[in-house]
């Protein structure tokens, strides 16, 4: 009881005013960063029935899997995730790694012409997709490599240029050079973070006599640990979510960012056939199918949380 | 006389080295080099010549036809929709990159702050990265936004009709309640971008010394004078990067549905859309990076410069 007393002492009650009010801010915006996902729980799970069941709000009466498998009735989840995971998470990996190597290259080097290749890099940032993506389409339809294919092809008919478009290379090639999507932005977060890495360390490796590449691939990378995942995480999160590149260049192949844009139209056919239900009553589906496209990124992200944090507190991008 | 013999000797070293570092630099950077000049420069160019040009899809690629400034006059002078995107582009821009800086900063200082459950809180605002990017966030937000849904899951938290009432009959005037409703709304739409901004600056804040925080509270600085004295010029810098990062990102990214950027899916459209008037797209692409070439360049010099000063 003395301690008791004691305890209470100690706690003031302008501090606990504080907690309470922090708390509450907290937990109220909380609520609208998680409404999305708590709005897609409570409806994949969902009867559609109990859809309009004004008595139900968020905890349904009844757990259902029927919406999961209307939409792998529409959606063949299996080829739709094996085309995402060869073009996209190949990308989103070459993406990362060729990034390292490039933005630890501008922050070692003094070379001639830094600046103007800085400029550069700000610009493939600012640069929206759509301003080249008209001249980029027409690259890679006719892909001839700074002219050398298409001279081939007066000398050889049976060369002549590449057309990329539709297959996954549109992303993997880019990739291998560092230029895809958001990659000036992971070259941005590389080079920072191998700014604020010490000089000494590839002094003494130097004397030591290890070359420059021996070194990178010896010494530096495994440095770069932790923001190699948070940018592998951001490069894998935006490459999956993107709609505009697939939709754009791979037209043929279905990514699930391109799926799930086309979820109501296929649920419509389906209705039409006579099976399902009413687009307008299709909503548990849909949130069914946003569930599935999102859960593989869900996994990812509390597995890699607190090391991602970390990559990007330590990237030094925020100045030392 | 060792010491006279290896003092050159040293010097001589570090000069191979350094150009050795110099030449390998070159290396790490050549094939990004390249990327840019094919994948980006080259693209660059031709969407600038596209812009002066009527363009056709042909057999042997595409076919231009030279037309002036015609598809510039066009878009300025009679397509009364392109200016009018533009600006609703612009305004929107600006309001997430100032209801975006503030708001994470005001969430990101409460955030660092030591006490229980910080990190599964800093976990989950972090979490909009994962969702707001595509095309998952445009699907569940077309669902919040919308406002006739006669379901029992019509989302009431994204509707601030309650308010609305609340003040009306409070008997605030109607127009004042549209506005403060209308800066409501936007909060909760903006909130889902801020993670990005929340994470970078929560890294800056943990890089002031408490020591600095310590000595001011020994001098009897108050609170609100800490924050704008120490912290503030602190962080000045990632103040001015996430401006940067909001603006590109609210300007660049492309959404599908009702949840993107009308601007970048006008250029889409005109371009590949039944008009396939790929001249008048790169026109029309042109002008909108100008445009955020011009935003970025105002918040340069009024936050970049401004950031620049406690930059030491």
């Amino acid at each position: 009881m003395v301690k008791f007393k004691k305890w209470l002492k100690t706690i003031k009650l302008s501090n606990i005013l504080i907690a309470i009010l922090r708390h509450a801010f907290l937990l109220g915006i909380s609520y609208v960063v998680l409404f999305p996902l708590l709005y897609m729980l409570s409806n994949a799970f969902k009867p559609v029935d109990q859809y309009f069941d004004p008595s139900v709000v968020w905890i349904p009466k009844s757990l259902t899997l029927e919406n999961f498998k209307v939409v792998s009735l529409v959606i063949d989840l299996g080829k739709v995730f094996l085309e995402t995971f060869l073009v996209f998470i190949i990308t989103a990996v070459i993406s990362a790694f060729v990034c390292m190597i490039v933005g630890y290259g501008f922050s070692r080097s003094r070379l001639k012409g830094k600046n103007i290749a800085m400029a550069l890099l700000i610009l493939t940032i600012i640069v929206p997709q759509q301003t080249i993506s008209v001249s980029l389409y027409s690259s890679f339809r006719y892909l001839d490599l700074f002219g050398i294919l298409g001279a081939l092809h007066k000398v050889i008919p049976a060369i002549g240029p590449i057309n990329l478009i539709g297959t996954p290379w549109v992303t993997i090639v880019p990739a291998l050079f560092g230029v895809v999507l958001k990659s000036g932005m992971f070259i941005f977060i590389y080079m920072q973070f191998f700014r604020g890495l010490p000089k000494e360390l590839e002094e003494a490796a130097s004397i030591d006599g290890c070359g420059s590449f021996h070194t990178f691939f010896k010494i530096i990378v495994p440095t770069t640990k932790n923001v190699t995942i948070a940018v592998l995480l951001l490069s894998i999160v935006w490459n999956w979510n993107d709609y505009y590149t697939p939709s754009m260049f791979i037209r043929t192949r279905e990514t699930i960012a391109v799926a799930l844009s086309n979820l109501k139209s296929y649920l419509d056919n389906l209705h039409n056939m006579g099976l399902g239900v009413d687009i307008q009553t299709a909503e548990t589906q849909i949130q069914a199918g946003c569930l599935i496209a999102i859960v593989p990124l869900l996994i990812l992200y509390i597995i890699l949380q607190k090391r991602f944090t970390e990559g990007i507190e330590n990237s030094g991008i925020t100045g030392q | 006389m060792d010491n006279i013999n290896s003092q050159p000797v040293k010097k001589k070293k570090k000069s191979n080295l350094f150009k050795r570092k110099q030449r390998a630099g070159y290396w790490f950077i050549l094939p990004w080099v390249i990327g840019v000049i094919a994948f980006f420069l080259k693209p660059f160019a031709i969407s600038f010549w596209y812009s002066f040009n009527e363009v056709i899809m042909g057999a042997e690629g595409f076919e231009s036809k030279f037309v002036g400034i015609d598809n510039y006059k066009f878009l300025i002078v009679q397509d009364s929709s392109f200016l009018m995107n533009l600006w609703t582009v612009i305004q929107n821009t600006f309001q997430q990159v100032v209801i975006c800086a503030v708001l994470s900063l005001f969430i990101s200082v409460v955030l660092v702050q030591k006490f229980r459950g910080r990190t599964i809180y800093r976990a989950i605002y972090f979490l909009p990265v994962i969702m707001t990017s595509g095309v998952v966030y445009s699907l569940v937000s077309s669902v919040v936004g919308s406002s006739g849904l006669s379901g029992s899951n019509s989302a009431y938290m994204y509707s601030s009709f309650s308010i609305t009432q609340l003040l009306v009959q409070g008997g605030v005037s109607a127009g004042i309640v549209t506005e403060i409703t209308k800066f409501i709304d936007s909060i909760f739409a903006m909130i889902p971008n801020c993670g990005v901004p929340i994470l970078l600056y929560i890294s800056s804040l943990q890089k002031i010394p408490n020591s600095f925080y310590e000595a001011a509270r020994v001098e009897g600085a108050s609170t609100w004078d800490i924050f704008w004295k120490i912290t503030v010029p602190k962080i000045a810098p990632v103040i001015f990067l996430n401006t940067v990062y909001i603006i590109v990102d609210a300007t660049t990214s492309y959404g599908s549905g009702s949840g993107g950027n009308i601007m970048m899916q006008a250029i889409h459209t005109m371009g590949f859309g039944k008009t396939m008037q790929f001249g008048m797209s790169s026109a029309m692409a042109w002008m909108y990076f100008l445009a955020i070439a011009l935003f970025l360049g105002i918040s340069y010099l009024l936050i970049g410069r401004w950031a620049k000063k406690f930059d030491k």
